[in-house]
């Protein structure tokens, strides 16, 4: 019912081709996706629409800019439908000087992926440590963003102060009328500086902090970098490097106990660009899960998509993009990992999984920073 | 020393400091130059690139966050990043609607204009074709709004005696595109040559992309090749960002070489040079 609700809104409304000032710029998009895997592990072959997004953003007033966009989900083959508010967001570049002002619900503006919605991720699927920390698409909650670009040191400084109760996609019940209140507001740091070698080659470094705090009082805190290094050559994304480190501490205190963990991920990405249509990929992820976890018992989950990772993951994803034009990409991908515990099946460490995705989008599609 | 004080205070906030003009393309910040060469300008683009296909790169949003005023070329030649651009700088002025956010294509007469169209037609520009810089007529035309803008913070008399200079200029580059009478047939790469055709009279007989800013299949460059064959044009003419593999290819098939033509000026060449150079090489083909 609800999808048929966001299905009259489309229509309803004609759709512009760019982002422009206007009255007001409408959007969706759609990423379809095929998933395989080899039959010792639990994972499904299947074809399905696995997000459907719907937007709508233009300036509020004089000093105001809204977003407003609603998505439906399904997470893998076996997980539930749903349709939430992905963002609803005001945000403003007149209030103070080189800033921009974000109040509402939005994607949290650290890291690389999570500030980029999925439809615009390079590859299909989610770098292990990103779906472990920050949920299959990334984490976003309701509160204040600020980004202030400190031009004379050429660096960029994004805070944010979020109520964290919706932090991670994954963790949610969607069923659930009511949400757990977090036991503090998640706090976030990005200073992000960029070296430019011409107009089209660059590089980006991020270096993020946040700290949360759950329902069940457990005490996050993550470390991250970021880096990005782009070079076109004419129309054609000729190479594309792009990489995130990550750590997190977790503390929880229990009957007077303390329990501290620390696991730490990382991926990198480098694509190759054959001409405006074609591109292949490579990426290598890591994973490293806190040595004590096993022996203390603990209840600190890092299951993902039915898979667990033992000890330390590693994986290598190979993919192949086609760029039918700016507004719609097909991508074939194989990955596989070791290192794995797969649920039901004591004697699996390894996995293999294929995916084909479609990704298309009408509207005006907004513009990305870098 | 109190004056000092005041000096010193002046230095350090900038006030000292010169207008800032951000231009996204390099034809752009020379007009500035041209109408008040007292001005800061720079331009964010080196006029190598093809402006639809720049990321809305930090280094830009830092420039443009420091400028009084922001000239582009409008017609959706960079919808693609300067939208970001300009969000992401937090610069008040340069804001839409905001008296430094300078569109320079309002005072342009524009060809190409579509009244209905989808993506199915490719890479268009409804409002019109974005390419007007390449012709020292809408040049002319660009720079009638420019001035507009510059009055923010220059003085209208200077700059009403400088846009007469301009003026001058881009006339006597006009009259000599046109006594050049490159009336010969060509096929183009891609359609951003249009306004060279209406002003200048340069004949195109086909556009190798079929659809614009898609590359074209070997079905329908054989068939262009086959037309070529009986239009018989001098060259191809091609952005310098076009590919050269399809040149290459088509080349092979129709025996109709190719010229890669620069399409804007870069950083610091004189626009009436570009524009010299542009047409010597179409002659020429060299």
């Amino acid at each position: 019912m609800k999808l048929i609700l966001v299905a009259a809104l489309l229509t309803s409304f004609g759709a512009f081709a760019q982002d422009k000032p206007q009255l007001i710029n409408w959007f969706a998009g759609a990423d379809i996706v095929g998933t395989t895997g080899n039959t010792d592990t639990n994972i499904d072959s299947d074809f399905y629409v696995r997000e459907f997004e719907f937007s709508a953003f233009s300036a509020i007033d004089q000093t105001w800019n809204g977003v407003l966009t609603l998505a439906y989900h399904k997470e893998s083959t076996d997980g539930e439908e749903h349709v939430e508010v992905h963002e609803a967001f005001l945000n403003s570049s007149k209030l103070f000087n080189l800033s921009n002002v974000k109040v509402g619900k939005f994607f949290l503006g650290f890291g690389r992926l999570n500030r980029f919605h999925r439809h615009d991720w390079v590859f299909t699927d989610a770098p292990y440590v990103q779906k472990s920390f920050f949920g299959t698409e990334g984490a976003k909650d309701t509160g204040v963003e600020y980004t202030k670009n400190l031009v004379n040191l050429g660096l960029s400084t994004t805070l944010g102060l979020t109520k964290g109760d919706d932090f991670n996609h994954a963790e949610h019940d969607h069923d659930s009328t009511t949400v757990e209140r977090a036991k503090a507001p998640t706090a976030y740091l990005r200073a992000a500086k960029f070296i430019e070698f011409s107009t089209l080659k660059g590089m980006e470094i991020g270096l993020n902090l946040v700290n949360r705090v759950d329902a069940e009082s457990k005490h996050y805190q993550y470390a991250g970098l970021d880096l990005t290094y782009k070079n076109r050559v004419g129309k054609v994304l000729d190479t594309l490097v792009q990489a995130e480190f990550w750590n997190r501490t977790t503390k929880h205190e229990e009957d007077d106990e303390t329990e501290e963990m620390t696991d730490y991920g990382a991926y990198v990405y480098f694509e190759k660009g054959i001409d405006q249509h074609h591109a292949y990929g490579v990426r290598l992820d890591y994973y490293k899960a806190d040595d004590h976890e096993e022996e203390a018992g603990s209840d600190h989950d890092h299951s993902v998509d039915g898979i667990e990772v033992e000890n330390e993951l590693k994986a290598l994803s190979l993919s192949y993009t086609y760029k039918n034009s700016e507004f719609m990409k097909t991508r074939l991908t194989v990955e596989h990992g070791q290192g794995v515990h797969v649920e039901d099946d004591e004697d699996v460490d390894s996995y293999t999984k294929g995916f084909v995705q479609f990704v298309f989008n009408i509207g005006a599609h907004p513009a990305h920073v870098f | 020393m109190f004056s000092k004080a005041i000096f010193s205070i002046a230095i350090f906030c900038n006030i000292a400091h010169a207008a800032q003009v951000v231009t996204t393309l390099p034809e752009l910040a020379w007009v500035v130059k041209k109408l008040d060469p007292s001005l800061t300008v720079s331009s964010l683009l080196e006029g190598t690139e093809d402006p639809h296909f720049v990321d809305a790169s930090p280094g830009f949003i830092f420039k443009a966050a420091k400028s009084e005023i922001l000239v582009f070329n409008g017609l959706e030649l960079e919808v693609g990043w300067l939208p970001k651009v300009i969000e992401m700088s937090g610069n008040k002025d340069i804001q839409v609607g905001e008296s430094g956010y300078c569109d320079a294509s309002k005072t342009v007469s524009k060809l190409g204009k579509l009244e209905t169209y989808d993506r199915s037609m490719g890479d268009v520009h409804p409002e019109g074709n974005p390419h007007y810089t390449l012709s020292p007529k809408r040049m002319l035309e660009a720079a009638k709004g420019i001035k507009k803008c510059l009055e923010k913070i220059s003085k209208k008399p200077l700059l009403e005696k400088n846009f007469k200079g301009l003026e001058k200029e881009l006339i006597l580059i006009d009259k000599e595109f046109k006594s050049y009478q490159l009336k010969d047939n060509f096929f183009v790469y891609h359609t951003e040559l249009e306004y060279l055709e209406k002003d200048y009279g340069l004949v195109f007989r086909g556009a190798l992309e079929k659809v614009p800013g898609v590359l074209p299949s070997a079905g329908y460059l054989t068939q262009m090749a086959i037309q070529a064959k009986k239009d018989q044009p001098r060259y191809v003419l091609a952005g310098a960002t076009s590919p050269r593999k399809i040149l290459d290819k088509f080349k092979e098939m129709s025996g109709v070489d190719y010229i890669m033509l620069a399409l804007h000026p870069k950083r610091n060449e004189s626009y009436t040079d570009f524009v010299k150079n542009l047409m010597e090489k179409i002659k020429s083909g060299k």
